[in-house]
């Protein structure tokens, strides 16, 4: 069954002209952002300019974590049920494999390595979670024009009848890699542009490869050039084909010149061309993404190339580390310094993916010919030496940003050998409930500031945190979680510990000694920003060691 | 560190192809062939051994020339 793409309302001009958070743009990040912001209870409009969600695939491959963030927005299930699921690769020279890989060679957790899925999907599920969950979706209203002050944004909006201004507290920039955001206050990029054309063809086919990611270098079929294929759901298949630098876009497009291609790779099997488009990419970001109460999130602020499938996913993490900082500022429990710490986490993580994006894209398009003579004897050494293996590079796939220069991290924590580094995201593991129910530990953590604790809580302390606004969980043999497969200690270390995790389900804090005091003044010190407000609170008493 | 399906054995770990990229980058061709020899040699005298040496030179030959055999078939 193919996809129908649904045509959206456009709402007459609101009457209700200022409203605390306006989203521009209602493609993936910005309805996820929406979606979590509302959640938590904050007044969302969103304006658009289309009235249907993203034409064509676009970004298919969700990772791990941004699967993860959508559990606990409510929509993982559906990417499991819908999407392809996958963990492994293989890259081929010519038409000699070369190396596989396994991006999660490991059991017990909930979501896998990446689910592929055309974005419309993801983007009509958020769409309905959104309406569900009060965002005003406002379709086919354009912004014209901004004006940011130091106490609000006042956005000129273009609609269907006519044009109106909205007052805002603060505008949050999803509108693309061509945001109309950006244009208003006339930011520009800094990073590189690459010359290379590359043909996206989504086929639809009855085909029997396995679920995995397929990466050609110099293939007989399209010699020269590189070629990726993706399963997603539908029987839809994307085929990427470099072009190279002189392929004209409106010819390589046109099916007479797409088609041979195709049929080149997949021989006599019948298809139908579902979407062609023809793009070049960019790597490059916007020097700060906050800029006073307007904040870029997505494409907006950063822009990578395909091979990773860093943009979709980074994005996601943006609005994953924004929501619930603008959620707590709007309910006056945050400073805004903490919405600086934006800038000083999302920022290292799109100059992350910049940098493995750029890389990528230097060995799939080597500039010049001793370029090439070295990228072709990587892959023909790769065959048969490991070492050469490691600098094969068709794409280093999207991880979560680790955000261990945070300024959220407790310095007084004192993680132990076999913890997790402070400020990456909670790593997933089976438990079992009181009840026996088989339970996964991020379902433990969802939105809120939560202590998990390998071992018992002293009498009234787990009321006390809940006062203060710290879900407590205790995980061990009396715990209300029991790790009957081990695999929480095997990723968080064998030590009785206290894990302590922000909103977004990153560690800021471990401990191996309670103390209720400093927790308590961890979470007040996040909430003010961190080490961007004051230097940290200090422990009333030395950790034990481990 | 387990569970983050990060597999750090590919995809240049170390940037050291970025590295070779970002060496050749403002050579002319006839430049960058002279800096490929030049490496090839200065990587040769890097090698603990003759027998070493002539090994490396032996498998390098090798493999360009096992390249020579990958089948030409045309579909996936």
């Amino acid at each position: 069954m193919s996809f129908t793409y649904p045509r959206y309302p456009s709402p007459p001009i609101p009457d209700r002209r200022a409203v605390p958070v306006v989203v521009v743009g209602g493609g993936l990040v910005g309805l996820t952002l929406a979606l979590d912001l509302a959640r938590q209870g904050v007044p969302v409009r969103l304006i658009d300019d289309d009235d249907t969600v993203s034409v064509g695939s676009r970004a298919i491959c969700f990772s791990k974590r941004t699967l993860e963030i959508y559990d606990r927005l409510g929509l993982g299930e559906k990417f499991l049920e819908k999407g392809i699921t996958w963990n492994r690769g293989k890259v081929f020279f010519r038409k000699q494999l070369i190396y596989e890989f396994d991006l999660l060679p490991e059991s017990g957790h909930h979501y896998p390595a990446f689910v592929n899925l055309q974005q419309y999907y993801a983007e009509a599920w958020l769409v309905e979670a959104c309406a569900a969950a009060g965002v005003e979706l406002y379709w086919r209203h354009r912004l014209t024009g901004l004006d940011a002050r130091e106490d609000g944004v006042r956005l000129s909006v273009s609609a269907p009848e006519g044009d109106y201004d909205l007052e805002g507290e603060w505008v949050l920039a999803c509108d693309g890699a061509r945001s109309q955001v950006r244009e208003c206050l006339g930011l520009g990029f800094t990073g590189k542009v690459f010359n290379d054309r590359f043909l996206i063809a989504d086929v639809e086919m009855e085909a029997d490869f396995p679920t995995e990611r397929w990466f050609w270098f110099d293939p007989p079929f399209h010699p020269g050039q590189s070629v990726l294929l993706h399963r997603q759901a539908d029987n839809v298949w994307r085929i990427d084909f470099q072009l190279g630098p002189d392929a004209d876009p409106e010819e390589e497009r046109k099916p007479e010149r797409v088609i041979p291609r195709i049929r080149a790779m997949l021989g006599a099997r019948p298809f139908r061309l579902e979407w062609v488009s023809v793009y070049t990419f960019r790597c490059r970001r916007l020097e700060r993404f906050r800029h006073g109460r307007v904040i870029f999130a997505g494409d907006a602020a950063h822009q990578v190339s395909p091979f990773g499938a860093r943009g979709g996913n980074g994005g996601v993490q943006d609005a994953d580390n924004l929501a619930w900082k603008l959620a707590a500022l709007l309910r006056g429990e945050a400073s805004s310094t903490l919405l600086d710490t934006y800038d000083a986490e999302r920022i290292p993580a799109a100059d992350e993916n910049i940098l493995h994006s750029t890389r990528s894209t230097d060995f799939i398009s080597p500039k010049g010919e001793a370029m090439r003579a070295f990228r072709d004897a990587t892959l023909l050494l790769a065959a048969r030496h490991p070492f050469a293996r490691r600098l094969v590079n068709s794409g280093r796939l999207s991880t979560p940003a680790i955000l261990e220069e945070s300024p959220l991290n407790d310095p007084a924590a004192s993680p132990w050998p076999g913890c997790p580094p402070l400020g990456a995201p909670a790593i997933d593991a089976p438990l079992t409930a009181r009840s026996g129910q088989r339970v996964w530990l991020l379902d433990a953590l969802q939105s809120g500031f939560t202590l998990l604790a390998q071992g018992p809580l002293p009498e009234g302390e787990r009321e006390a945190l809940g006062r203060a606004g710290i879900t407590a969980v205790t995980i061990g043999p009396e715990g209300e979680l029991r790790d009957e497969a081990g695999l929480f200690a095997a990723r968080y270390g064998r030590v009785p510990g206290y894990l302590f995790f922000r909103p977004d389900q990153h560690l800021a804090g471990a401990y191996t000694r309670y103390d209720r005091a400093h927790l308590l003044a961890l979470k007040r010190w996040i909430l003010a920003g961190g080490r961007l407000s004051a230097p940290a609170p200090a422990r009333a008493a030395a950790e034990v060691s481990p | 560190m387990t569970g983050l399906r990060f597999d750090d054995h590919f995809a240049d770990p170390d940037g050291l192809f970025a590295a070779l990229a970002g060496a050749l980058g403002d050579l002319s061709a006839e430049e960058q062939r002279q800096f490929t020899a030049a490496l090839a040699l200065l990587l040769l005298n890097q090698l603990p051994s003759r027998e070493a040496a002539l090994a490396a030179l032996d498998e390098a030959r090798s493999v360009v020339l096992a390249a020579r055999e990958i089948p030409k078939e045309t579909s996936p």
